[in-house]
């Protein structure tokens, strides 16, 4: 598969050199006809330097402390440096973040790494990169095309959560709208916690699985406990599965909309659940013949293919910057009827935000909203990859954040919920941060979760932290 | 809708006349017809933010604006900051709008993508300055009763001073203003702004006696507004180059293609 990029990107380099960019030349600043009282030498004063290598990034040291309900606390504490590089010419540059962080297991990443390339109606991409669709803040539908790395949870913000994918992008211009196309030679699917504290609850029964099998001291069961791992954890790789997007974004009269096609994968795994109720049986029992015979049965972990088309929307209604997405996901489940494979399903965001009238509060509000199609198919059968305990099939998450500022925003306190309505649990981060100087904060993080063991945040009920985070940016 | 608020960035350094008037509409007609900001302008930015034991953060942005509607007298503006890195990359958009609210949408390299955002955010601070979004708004004539109180020298300016007074104070940030307008530029070197709480000076904007013509177009280089409840101030200036030439110009050629959603994202 990386042949396939390496072939997109030559194809792109030809195509360049064939095509002369014609970005249209600007002013005449500098130019002899400039006004002699002009200081400029360039289109833009400050960044007069072309052809020329630019560095930044940022510093981070953060300390955890997790405040575990018996009182005691583990810390941890990680150094985290962003390292972001830019070449600029004239019709092209290079863009490249890498990430050091000694915590992680790759511990120097290329989070993104892609040249663009300008010319006057359109622009041509090539590379790893992170690519946001949608209107939503933070929270998406319509937002496939990168994965998730989910191994410290939801706790990193949105866009250090996705996992920067090999694609090659076209962005069209058409008068006030731009369409674009997007194909990924390979699929990221969203990335789990194998170990630490945040891994799921199913991860966590796959490595009781292996505990189990490996304690029982036969060498075969330890090839397969072995063989389990194997099997889950290249569930995180990618996938050499294609995805193609296109999208349409436009503006008009004070309203932004657009309209998307997604043709890739679900990001959460579906599974054979029959199997993995053996092997739950088997953990449950301290039994390693049952987990035997529900490995050999088949996990058939695997990832659906869909198709979702979406639709976004956004406009400042009644003093609200209002945001919404709707999507529609097509998979190959229509019947609702295969318990391995995802039902179709629509999906909806809605929100907004808006200052209040009392100091400089803002109130961010919206609401995620899944709505399961064929779920009388679903209904009361354990062993389908849809089912939930509660047999809800309607499902809503609520997030909202209150945010506010002092000494010329030198002070910003915010606490942000995220409730799932249905099963009633939720995170409640409380922020406070300190702008020491303008490149340098001081910020302290109390973060909660709450709710039944079985549920998205419940099961982290033993998680809450306390956090400090020191970022020097450069 | 108002004049917006990102070409007001220049505004406040080329401060428009209709903000203070004189007296009534007459002078006020005749001081907008000197006003004239340029078909486009150009201009580098030092903002620098100054608090009361006299730290400062300093902060550079780049501001193009162009008049897109000349029969309607409406703007397009874009400014990108330049620096401190916190913040660099982040740029603003605002389409000014004849019959209905501004259009404006930001750019934040931390959420990877371009927001709408809202135009009433009036007595919000504008990026952590003393300068509000009304601030940086100029005002219609008609919204203040007018009073000239009388004439003094300020510096080395002759000035009109004039007290204006919102006609519908329930909705305006300040109980009244009153101003030093220069007799030579029609410009105002001195603002009190008067709080509706305590009817006393809440903020002070003050310009630096040493504005001169840039292509034909009177321009003040340097504004300080200052916060007389906190102690905190703004100043806002064009920055100059090595050989002290002021960063802004006006009516040179700007590509259209700077004012689109495409320039927020992309930089380019």
């Amino acid at each position: 598969m990386k042949q396939k990029l390496i072939a997109i990107i030559a194809v792109m380099v030809i195509f360049n050199l064939l095509l002369v960019p014609t970005v249209t030349a600007e002013s005449a600043f500098g130019s002899s006809s400039s006004s002699s009282e002009s200081a400029f030498a360039s289109d833009s004063f400050g960044n007069t330097a072309s052809n020329k290598l630019e560095w930044g990034g940022s510093l981070e040291l953060d300390t955890r402390a997790i405040l575990d309900k018996n009182g005691e606390s583990d810390i941890a504490s990680t150094p985290i440096l962003d390292l972001d590089l830019n070449y600029k010419r004239d019709n092209s540059e290079l863009e490249a973040t890498l990430n050091f962080d000694d915590s992680q297991a790759d511990e120097v990443k290329i989070e993104e790494a892609f040249m663009r390339l300008y010319y006057d109606k359109f622009d041509l991409v090539a590379g790893r990169k992170k690519e946001v669709w949608g209107k939503g803040d933070k929270l998406h539908v319509v937002d496939n095309l990168n994965g998730e790395d989910l191994t410290d949870f939801v706790n990193p913000e949105y866009l250090e959560r996705q996992i920067g994918e090999e694609m090659a992008k076209v962005n069209y211009y058409l008068g006030s709208g731009t369409l674009e196309a997007v194909y990924t030679p390979n699929f990221t699917p969203n990335k789990l916690a194998a170990e630490g504290n945040w891994v799921t609850n199913q991860m966590e029964l796959f490595n009781q699985a292996g505990a189990v099998l490996k304690n029982s001291g036969s060498a075969a069961n330890i090839v397969l406990a072995s063989e389990l791992k194997n099997r889950l954890t290249s569930v995180n790789n990618e996938i050499e599965d294609g995805q193609l997007a296109l999208r349409y974004t436009n503006s008009k009269s004070g309203y932004d909309y657009g309209f998307s096609i997604y043709q890739g994968k679900m990001r959460e795994p579906s599974m054979d659940l029959s199997s993995v109720a053996l092997i739950k049986e088997g953990v449950k029992a301290d039994n390693p013949q049952k987990i035997k015979a529900g490995v050999d049965q088949g996990i058939n972990l695997h990832y659906d293919d869909v198709t979702v088309l979406g639709a976004e929307f956004s406009s400042v209604l009644a003093g609200i910057n209002s945001r919404a997405e709707l999507a529609y996901y097509l998979t190959d489940d229509t019947a609702g009827d295969d318990r391995e494979v995802h039902n179709n399903k629509v999906a909806w965001l809605i929100g907004g935000d808006r200052d209040l009238p009392l100091h400089n509060l803002n109130l961010n509000l919206q609401v995620k909203s899944e709505y399961i199609l064929d779920n009388d198919q679903v209904e009361g059968n354990a062993l389908d990859v849809d089912y939930n305990q509660e047999d809800e099939y309607f499902t809503n998450l609520v997030s909202l954040e209150l945010s506010d500022e002092f000494k010329n925003q030198t002070i910003l306190p915010s606490t942000t919920l995220v409730y799932n309505v249905e099963t009633n649990d939720y995170s409640l981060d409380n922020e406070l941060e300190f702008k020491l100087k303008d490149d340098t904060s001081l910020k302290f993080n109390y973060k909660i979760f709450e709710g039944d063991n079985w549920t998205d945040f419940g099961q982290f009920d033993k998680n809450d932290y306390f956090s400090v985070n020191f970022e020097y940016d450069f | 809708m108002k004049k917006g608020l990102l070409l007001s960035l220049v505004l406040v350094l080329l401060i428009s006349t209709t903000a203070f008037a004189i007296s009534g509409k007459e002078v006020m007609d005749e001081a907008k017809s000197v006003l004239n900001d340029g078909n486009t302008t150009h201009a580098l930015m030092g903002m620098d933010l100054i608090d009361k034991d006299g730290n400062v953060r300093e902060r550079t942005l780049e501001l193009w604006g162009m008049k897109y509607n000349q029969q309607e007298d409406l703007s397009k503006v874009v400014m990108e900051f330049q620096n401190p890195a916190s913040i660099a990359g982040t740029r603003f958009l605002q389409v000014e709008n004849k019959e209905r609210d501004d259009d404006k949408w930001i750019y934040l390299p931390a959420l990877g993508r371009v927001r709408r955002i809202s135009s009433e955010q009036g007595d919000n601070s504008f990026v952590g300055s003393d300068f509000t979004y009304d601030d940086l708004s100029t005002r219609e004539v008609e919204e203040d009763n007018h009073t000239l109180l009388r004439e003094e020298t300020l510096g080395e300016y002759d000035c009109y001073v004039v007290e204006s007074v919102p006609k519908n104070l329930e909705d305006e940030q300040y109980a009244k203003r009153i101003s030093w307008v220069t007799k030579k530029h029609w410009i105002p070197v001195r603002v009190e702004m008067y709080s509706k709480k305590t009817n006393e000076i809440e903020k002070l904007l003050t310009v630096k006696h040493n504005i001169k013509k840039i292509s034909g177009y009177w321009t003040v280089f340097n504004a300080v507004m200052e916060d007389k409840e906190t102690g905190h101030s703004t100043r806002l200036y064009v920055k100059r180059n090595s050989a002290g030439q002021p960063f802004i110009e006006y009516d040179k050629k700007i590509n259209e293609k700077r004012f689109t959603q495409r320039y927020l994202k992309l930089g380019r």
